[in-house]
């Protein structure tokens, strides 16, 4: 995992979607090396509203969609380990 | 802004609420510890016929909800992992919390980031700072719990309206949904998911006066086991190398001189009244630090007195800050720096800051170089 990988979140408050995919995530952690989470609230910023409002929740790995509505577990896992060889060597 | 106390609870927000939409496993005696959230058995969905003693007994009031799942939190054991999300950022946590023979262990662990550990054990409570390579050890009294929510008695919720607002399936539990909401601007309100049969929390939130959420946290999983090992509760980091820092006990006595136990607030917010005068040595440091703690029942603020330091003719001006659910306000009187420090909005420990005065002091008068 590069060091400055970044996961987002962004999702919408008392969004039952947004809750699972965020317990999905903790579970996650306690199996694999997460990068800091940011959680944004899709609805405090209109440019975030205009991309993902309808599409909530949606995770993003440096900025790059990984998955909507449900974490896609594989393709997230995936994404880290390419992360992680992309990285430059400490 | 003045040092942070060492305080797991004001460290991670989490004096108070809980959150959790966890599946939630308890074990039956005799059964092995469930290691994943479990689906609903045959035998709990079909509930058995209500004895005559639960044909009467009335529904618990909202109060009671809540002595019932601080009950829950401080004397069963559990172990569940949870994400904490505030100011715009989640961390993944653990807690695994036991109770055996009368005696309380908890071990509350960061699973990303910093990777910190709070081991507490009876009034023995061990900070694991990886990141600062530093051990802090300090006492805390023993009914003073990494988790938990205050306990609500009559003057409390005469500053709270405290009401269930419904009832909800919270995955595949059933929960009270309920709410403790500020009467005036001085504190913050609370909404909590209560399991229906085991009474712990599966959900809570920290809101602000205009209900806008300030804090949550979400079990992502969570068992109640009838045995937790001893190894649970050992750190998972190595302290080879690592700084260990002890504070002042919180059972010493204060300093003799007069300066150090005359503090007080001239006036409160209402409903708030002083819970916890003490001095303590920080880490770091070795001039005592008058602690003063004001609480309405539910929120709290820390006030911490100590000699200014700061070379000048001019005392510094005041600061305020706001992290996450925490605000704090520095300001300076008498050649003192007085710092309140609270999971209450800014107003509050602004309040309390400003009020703070030493009767009969002395002051501290020439700046330490």
């Amino acid at each position: 995992m590069s060091p400055a990988a970044r996961l987002t979140l962004v999702q919408r408050h008392d969004c039952e979607l947004c809750e699972e995919m965020l317990r999905q995530l903790t579970l996650l952690g306690t199996r694999v090396a997460l990068p800091p989470i940011e959680v944004l609230d899709v609805d405090a910023d209109p440019q975030l509203r205009r991309r993902h409002g309808l599409e909530v929740p949606v995770l993003l790995l440096d900025g790059s969609v990984v998955c909507r509505a449900r974490l896609d577990h594989a393709e997230l896992t995936r994404l880290l380990r390419g992360s992680a060889a992309a990285a430059p060597p400490p | 802004m003045s040092r942070a106390r060492p305080n797991s609870g004001a460290l991670l927000g989490l004096t108070l609420a809980w959150a959790c939409t966890a599946a939630l496993a308890e074990d039956a005696p005799g059964q092995a510890q469930a290691t994943a959230p479990a689906a609903t058995t045959p035998a709990q969905k079909t509930s058995p016929a209500p004895t005559p003693a639960q044909k009467t007994s009335p529904a618990p009031t909202p109060a009671q909800w809540l002595e019932r799942m601080n009950h829950a939190l401080t004397t069963r054991n559990y172990d569940g992992t949870f994400s904490h999300w505030h100011g715009g950022h989640v961390e993944m946590l653990r807690i695994i919390h036991r109770v055996q023979d009368g005696n309380v262990s908890e071990r509350l662990v960061s699973l990303d980031g910093s990777g910190r550990e709070f081991i507490r054990t009876g009034v023995n409570l061990a900070c694991y700072l990886p990141d600062r390579r530093t051990v802090l050890v300090e006492q805390r009294p023993p009914q003073e719990s990494l988790v938990g929510f205050p306990a609500v008695d009559d003057q409390t919720a005469s500053f709270y309206d405290i009401r269930e607002v419904g009832r909800m399936r919270l995955n595949r539990r059933d929960t009270h949904v309920i709410t403790v909401s500020p009467r005036d601007e001085y504190r913050y309100g609370y909404r909590l998911w209560i399991d229906a049969s085991t009474a712990m929390p599966l959900k809570t939130q920290l809101c602000d006066a205009h209900g806008r959420i300030i804090e949550q946290v979400v079990f992502a999983n969570l068992t109640l086991p009838v045995r937790i090992a001893d190894a649970s509760f050992r750190p998972e980091v190595s302290t080879l190398g690592f700084r260990w820092l002890r504070t002042g006990t919180a059972a010493a006595p204060a300093p003799a001189a007069p300066a150090t136990s005359a503090w007080n607030a001239l006036r409160l917010p209402p409903g708030f009244r002083m819970s916890v005068r003490s001095a303590q040595v920080l880490p770091g440091s070795n001039q005592p630090v008058d602690h003063l703690v004001f609480t309405d029942g539910v929120a709290s603020v820390s006030v911490f007195v100590e000699t200014q330091t700061v070379v000048g003719t001019q005392a510094p001006p005041a600061r305020s800050a706001a992290v996450g659910s925490s605000s704090a306000f520095s300001t300076v009187v008498d050649g003192y720096k007085i710092t309140a420090v609270g999971e209450v909005p800014l107003a509050t420990v602004q309040f309390i800051a400003t009020q703070v005065k030493a009767q009969d002091l002395v002051p501290a008068g020439v700046p330490q170089r």
